[in-house]
């Protein structure tokens, strides 16, 4: 509708490739026979690797709305792509912040998986912690059974951490989350996961932690109510982070397009990084961060509520908002300006 | 003439005198508490409160100063008030979800943005109907009329742009792309130029009207500001913008365009009002839930007083 009003014609084509080879392919395909500008996409890290990829041998640009892996913004970093969804390093920063700032918690336990992803959340952690004078005093491994989170949840708790940062796989995550309300551990438990929405589940007994989140249903403030409703309306489920990072991407695009006048990939991507203002219903402009090719924007913390939900998703509240400043700082190893809470 | 008639008639033409420039109340909708605060201005006092109904925003009173017209987003509808009872009468359709909406100079129609349907929808007042519907662009919110009445402007805050509607036939004319989330809009007294804020752009574009195009772009440069309200002073030389969490009105000069002044308002301010002479303007704060008057002279609050919860928009007239 936006690109309609302004006499511009933005078409969506949609592709469902099942294999990370028929990604690229799909992907190869859209840009140099459909001649799309921009391909929106990403699920997991392999399929984002594919279309970045292909983004930058067929001259387009790709618009990540879901894979968070650092890999796919250091080394190989890639100017044709832009990550709208936040990577590990700044979820990890995100909830680290919070539980330096808001909860004073600065004694750590780490869990994390024995994977690229574990590891990448070991290190951001490490280097926060390091940064706002935290420690890291104990590490324990996610076991290669789930029978097993006792033992890490007991290393944990004999370390007398007053916060246990988890960095697990949705399906591993949700597993350990009914461990964790089992344990009645007193820590504060924070989780990074790529698929918070997916690793809460629906058991109450998996409902537990700070999550940090790039959009939840119960936003309301600058017209994320508006936002939230329109979508439930439409789709008939609730706007999640995913889902956020993709209408962010479209609107993007088409935003970029309108205003520079042109659907050229050169002029899109120059708007987007000389010129782009976004409004993403967060309450400020959001723009492209140079460092990391990352949408720039503020994230929230959530926690559990009290009364009923039809799903532990919707079962969780907002608690803090960890402004963009913050994230930027903590990016480049710097101190920013205090976060707001909420309320 | 003779002497023993004139003081009389001197008395007749000083009592008239005095009702034409009746002292201004302003009315203030409260988006949470679902009621309008009353205030006399020049007393600076709460005067009353008036239950309209569910989450109340958009507020207008007729030309004649006798009907006070308020836009219940939650009912689907538009309270009206009589001011001399201050009681409400009556609640017409006015389309889903009005947020706000303006009269046409004759005070016959009302043109309302509704805000999740967006469409821009046309009230017949006398027959208390929607009679038209136009659609406009995502999350319409701000309305004004052209002082000649040919024209509604409908700023639509999710598409970044200004809807130009003629009135006669009600229809579509154009689009006008505005900075990142445009919120309220407002004409000149000669109907050349209007001014649209842009919250998130943080800034406000100039219109000119006749081309339908934007002259210019004002960028708000202080801190924190993210423009809502906006009002012409009567006389056409000064713009007032509200800058929500800026807490600050600031002024325009509207030859140069330049900020000429600013006046610290704590709360967010967002709804505007404006006394007939120019002299006090009216603010909503709806994080404090009070109301500030300011001195257009000076430039100084000179009065906050009490509010409901969620005090949004503002109008001004005699009571």
């Amino acid at each position: 509708m936006f690109a309609n009003m302004f006499g511009k014609r933005v078409e969506l084509l949609s592709r469902t490739p099942a294999t990370v080879e028929q990604t690229l392919e799909s992907a190869l395909s859209l840009f140099r026979q459909e001649r799309v500008a921009a391909i929106i996409g990403g699920s997991d890290d392999n399929a984002a690797e594919a279309l970045q990829r292909a983004a930058r041998e067929a001259s387009g640009l790709f618009l990540n709305v879901g894979a968070i892996s650092g890999r796919l913004r250091g080394e190989l970093f890639d100017r044709r792509t832009v990550h709208v969804h936040p990577g590990v390093e700044t979820l990890v920063n995100a909830a680290g912040l919070w539980l330096i700032e808001h909860a004073k918690r600065t004694r750590w336990g780490l869990l994390v998986a024995e994977s690229a992803f574990g590891a990448e959340v070991e290190a951001s952690a490490t280097r926060l912690a390091k940064s706002r004078n935290a420690q890291i005093v104990q590490r324990a491994s996610a076991p290669r059974a789930s029978a097993d989170w006792p033992a890490a949840l007991t290393q944990l708790r004999e370390a007398q951490v007053d916060a246990v940062l988890v960095g697990l796989e949705p399906d591993p995550a949700r597993t350990f989350l009914d461990s964790w309300r089992a344990a009645g551990l007193s820590s504060e438990l924070a989780v990074v996961t790529s698929d918070p929405h997916y690793a809460l589940g629906a058991e109450s007994s998996t409902l537990a932690g700070t999550w940090p989140l790039v959009w939840h249903m119960s936003l309301e403030r600058y017209s994320a109510r508006e936002l939230n409703g329109r979508f439930r309306r439409r789709f008939e489920q609730p706007l999640d982070g995913a889902a956020w990072a993709a209408w962010a991407a479209v609107k993007i695009v088409t935003e970029a397009a309108v205003r520079a006048g042109s659907l050229e990939v050169q002029s899109i991507l120059d708007f987007v990084e000389s010129r782009l203002a976004f409004d993403g219903h967060k309450g400020s402009a959001l723009s492209l961060r140079e460092s990391d090719r990352e949408l720039g924007q503020p994230l929230y913390i959530a926690r559990p509520r009290s009364g009923t939900a039809t799903s532990n998703a919707e079962g969780l509240e907002i608690v803090a908002e960890v402004s963009r400043e913050k994230l930027d700082a903590a990016a480049q190893g710097r101190q920013a300006p205090a976060e707001k809470r909420m309320n | 003439m003779s002497w023993a008639r004139a003081p009389w008639s001197a008395l007749v033409l000083g009592a008239l005198a005095t009702n034409s420039a009746a002292q201004p109340y302003a009315y203030v909708s409260n988006e949470w508490s679902d009621d309008i605060t009353v205030v006399d201005v020049a007393k600076a006092k709460v005067a009353a409160t008036i239950p309209v109904g569910k989450r109340p925003r958009g507020i207008a009173l007729s030309p004649d100063a006798k009907t006070l017209y308020v836009a219940l987003g939650s009912e689907d509808a538009i309270a009206l008030v009589d001011v001399s009872t201050r009681k409400l009468v009556a609640k017409i359709d006015a389309g889903s979800d009005p947020e706000m909406f303006a009269l046409s100079p004759d005070g016959s129609r009302l043109f309302a943005s509704n805000e999740d349907a967006n469409t821009a929808s046309l009230v017949d007042l006398k027959r208390r109907v929607v009679v038209a519907s136009v659609p406009v662009g995502i999350e319409p919110e701000g309305v004004s009329v052209s002082p000649d009445g040919r024209l509604v402007y409908v700023t639509s805050e999710s598409t970044h742009s200004v809807s130009v509607i003629q009135t006669e036939p009600f229809k579509l004319a154009t689009s006008i792309l505005v900075e990142t989330r445009p919120r309220e809009v407002a004409f000149t007294p000669d109907g050349s130029r209007a001014y649209v804020t842009a919250e998130i752009g943080g800034a406000v574009s100039v219109v000119d009207v006749k081309q339908s195009k934007v002259l210019t772009t004002i960028r708000i440069e202080r801190p924190g500001a993210r423009p809502k309200g906006v009002l012409v002073s009567p006389d056409g030389k000064r713009v007032f913008v509200s800058t929500g969490s800026g807490n600050e009105v600031v002024v325009i000069d509207a030859a140069t365009h330049q900020v000429t002044g600013h006046v610290p308002v704590a709360g967010r301010p967002w709804g505007l009002g404006l006394t007939r002479d120019g002299r006090r303007l009216i603010t909503a704060n709806g994080a404090a839930a009070t109301i500030s008057v300011i001195d257009t002279e000076t430039l100084q609050v000179v009065a906050t007083l009490p509010a409901g919860k969620g005090a949004w928009g503002v109008a001004v007239g005699p009571g």
